[in-house]
């Protein structure tokens, strides 16, 4: 290799670096808001900590409550959704390069590819359980726009839900190495009253050789998938 | 941020290649790089034929699926070495096609996820190989930082650890449950299966994928299997593929008794 | 020794026609031969009562009306919304009550259960029904 093609292979290598914010590793929540939203202080907006529910969709919310031993979809092994994955009691690992963000949850090995490219969401005649996710940064934060929702996904364990119209904007900032700020504003006029907001720190896992492991659903002998049970469920009992 | 891309290709030509002119050899194909040197894998792809995907040995056409050639490269005579008492098995799988894994959504296993009938993708942000594929939402993680594997893991996808060796990216694989099939004319591999797999870009839009597969208890001798993959068109994005939520087959298929290895 | 810049979103990538025909339809999720009968084609002619789009097959729910006022409720399957997106099927490509005929193979238990080949739409368009039977092209 001639002196100059080093020189340039460093220069790409630091453009490389600048592009954008570093957020890569094994990260993970703590606390137990995957139980309950509206439980501890994760939603910061509005003030009282409360999903703004329109008042039929706290009905529907109270009665997924009632009925969440079988009517999670958790519990049938559908992926978790946005932003469940990022709440679960179990880690996620962000890969990115130039053009993408990958984020693979270890919940059932759901991922999401988050191009930030600028190329545009899908129309409307599709929707995914994880969202289509666009992203962009916005200095040190990569802001994350996910739309084309399936309904058929909770927001935690306590029956708190979205419809197929859910908008969700997420915002993830590395305020320290191993601290991942996420702050999210979710958006559903057919069942909120307004957007509302959380926010929680996320801690990355530093331990060198830690890994994600496979979850993976098996179907038992009724014909019924079950999570193997080496791993917390991410419910409320 | 603007995405300011500059990727630099350096040729290192060997001191015995012939200048290309009128017929002679030609310039070896020199991949573009990621920042840390490495062949750039990234983007979409999927298997040049969906020959393997149905049978890795030559094959009739059968249940609406073409005839194939094997993909097997050693042994020579391009069948899988089955010690005796194997190959009944997979012709019992063969016979009772709804018992194939991929059928009740679980992940492809290796290196049947190298070859699926429909796009993987894949990305290297230099510590990582991640490989994704559509059905099943399947993942495969390869760091090539030089991390032991996990002791005693049984797992579908395996557990992977990836080095280079010049612009081959080379992956161990071990950690397999040997409970996935290698193709859906229900070949196997069995549990304690090992694999090695061969990366290596051969084309701006050719990747050569070579796996061996070892098992002393299935086979009499490593197998190895080639399968060229070509990268997708740039619009071709992968869809998500929720398998378990949508499932609704089961209720009419024989029901699925017996174990599959 | 040549060194050039390029950049990495301007991928050209190799167009190969049969190649791309071939890949379309993909192989199944499961083999078709172990539920659907490709010796015992049908054709059903019914109102959609439900489209659901979703993977790994997408699922017509459909009512047949036959003499003396019965009704059939048949659920016929199509291939993946993967597949069918990618053919030009959206999630309300059929709406319920639109008046459709599919062609399809009855299930091999019997039931009102079939896997489409061809579904011929309200305006007049016919779509395949990226059957797991067809991965053979």
């Amino acid at each position: 290799m001639t002196r100059a093609a080093l020189l340039l292979i460093v220069i790409a290598s630091r453009l490389w670096a600048q592009a954008a914010p570093d957020l890569r590793g094994i990260w993970q929540a703590k606390g137990t808001a995957y139980r309950n939203l509206e439980g501890d202080k994760t939603i910061v907006d509005p003030a009282n900590g409360k999903i703004p529910y329109r008042t039929p969709a706290r009905a529907t919310q109270a009665s997924n409550f009632r009925d969440r031993v079988n009517a999670d979809p958790l519990r049938a092994c559908f992926q978790p959704g946005v932003p469940r994955a990022t709440l679960l009691p179990e880690p996620f690992q962000i890969f990115q390069n130039a053009d993408r963000v990958i984020i693979v949850y270890q919940h059932v090995h759901a991922y999401r590819v988050i191009f930030t490219d600028g190329r545009p969401h899908y129309d409307d005649g599709i929707e995914f359980y994880m969202g289509d996710s666009r992203g962009r940064w916005e200095g040190n934060t990569l802001v994350v726009d996910v739309t084309n929702f399936k309904s058929e996904t909770w927001l935690d364990g306590a029956g708190n839900y979205h419809s197929a119209n859910l908008h969700v904007v997420e915002r993830y900032t590395r305020t320290a190495p191993n601290t991942l700020r996420y702050e999210t504003t979710l958006d559903d006029p057919e069942v909120y009253q307004r957007p509302w907001t959380v926010r929680l720190d996320l801690a990355r896992h530093a331990e060198p050789t830690f890994q994600l492991l496979e979850h993976e659903c098996e179907r038992d002998k009724q014909g019924v998938y079950r999570h193997p049970p080496q791993f917390p469920l991410g419910i409320t009992p | 941020m603007r995405r300011l891309l500059l990727f630099l290709c350096v040729i290192t030509v060997p001191a015995a290649a012939q200048p290309a002119a009128g017929g002679a050899k030609a310039v070896p194909f020199a991949p573009s790089r990621l920042a840390d040197g490495h062949p750039d894998f990234g983007g979409i792809w999927m298997a040049a034929t969906l020959s393997a995907a149905f049978n890795v040995e030559e094959h009739e056409a059968k249940y609406g699926t073409p005839a194939g050639p094997s993909v097997i490269v050693d042994p020579p005579g391009g069948k899988l070495p089955y010690l005796p008492g194997m190959r009944a098995i997979a012709e019992d799988n063969d016979a009772h096609r709804e018992r194939d894994p991929v059928g009740q959504c679980h992940m492809h296993g290796v290196p049947r996820v190298l070859f699926p009938p429909f796009p993987l993708e894949i990305l290297q942000d230099g510590t990582y190989v991640v490989i994704l594929t559509e059905t099943e939402h399947g993942v495969r993680i390869i760091p090539t930082d030089g991390r032991p594997f996990l002791p005693s893991y049984s797992s579908w996808n395996g557990d992977s650890r990836g080095h280079w060796d010049g612009d081959t990216l080379v992956v161990e694989v071990r950690g397999l449950n040997g409970k996935g099939w290698l193709d859906q004319a229900g070949n196997f591999v069995g549990a304690g299966a090992t694999v090695v797999e061969r990366f290596r870009l051969t084309g701006k839009d050719t990747l050569a994928y070579e796996a061996t597969v070892t098992n002393p208890k299935v086979f009499s001798q490593p197998v190895t299997m080639r399968v060229p993959l070509r990268r997708r068109p740039a619009d071709v994005e992968l869809l998500e593929y929720g398998c378990i939520e949508g499932e609704r087959d089961a209720q009419h298929l024989p029901p699925v008794g017996g174990s599959s290895k | 020794m040549t060194c050039w810049a390029w950049r990495k979103n301007v991928m050209r990538a190799l167009f190969l026609l049969p190649l791309l025909l071939a890949a379309l339809p993909v192989a199944a999720h499961h083999s078709f031969s172990a539920e659907f009968d490709d010796k015992q084609p049908v054709t059903l002619d019914g109102t959609v009562v439900k489209f659901d789009f979703s993977n790994p097959h997408s699922w017509i729910y459909l009512d047949i009306k036959k003499p003396e006022g019965v009704v059939e409720h048949w659920a016929v399957e199509t291939g993946s919304t993967n597949a069918l997106f990618r053919r030009g099927w959206r999630k309300d490509s059929l709406r319920t009550g639109d008046h459709i005929t599919i062609d399809a193979f009855r299930a091999k238990d019997g039931s009102h259960t079939a896997n489409a080949s061809q579904v011929k739409l309200p305006d007049g368009r016919q779509l395949s029904g990226a059957s797991s039977r067809d991965s053979a092209k």
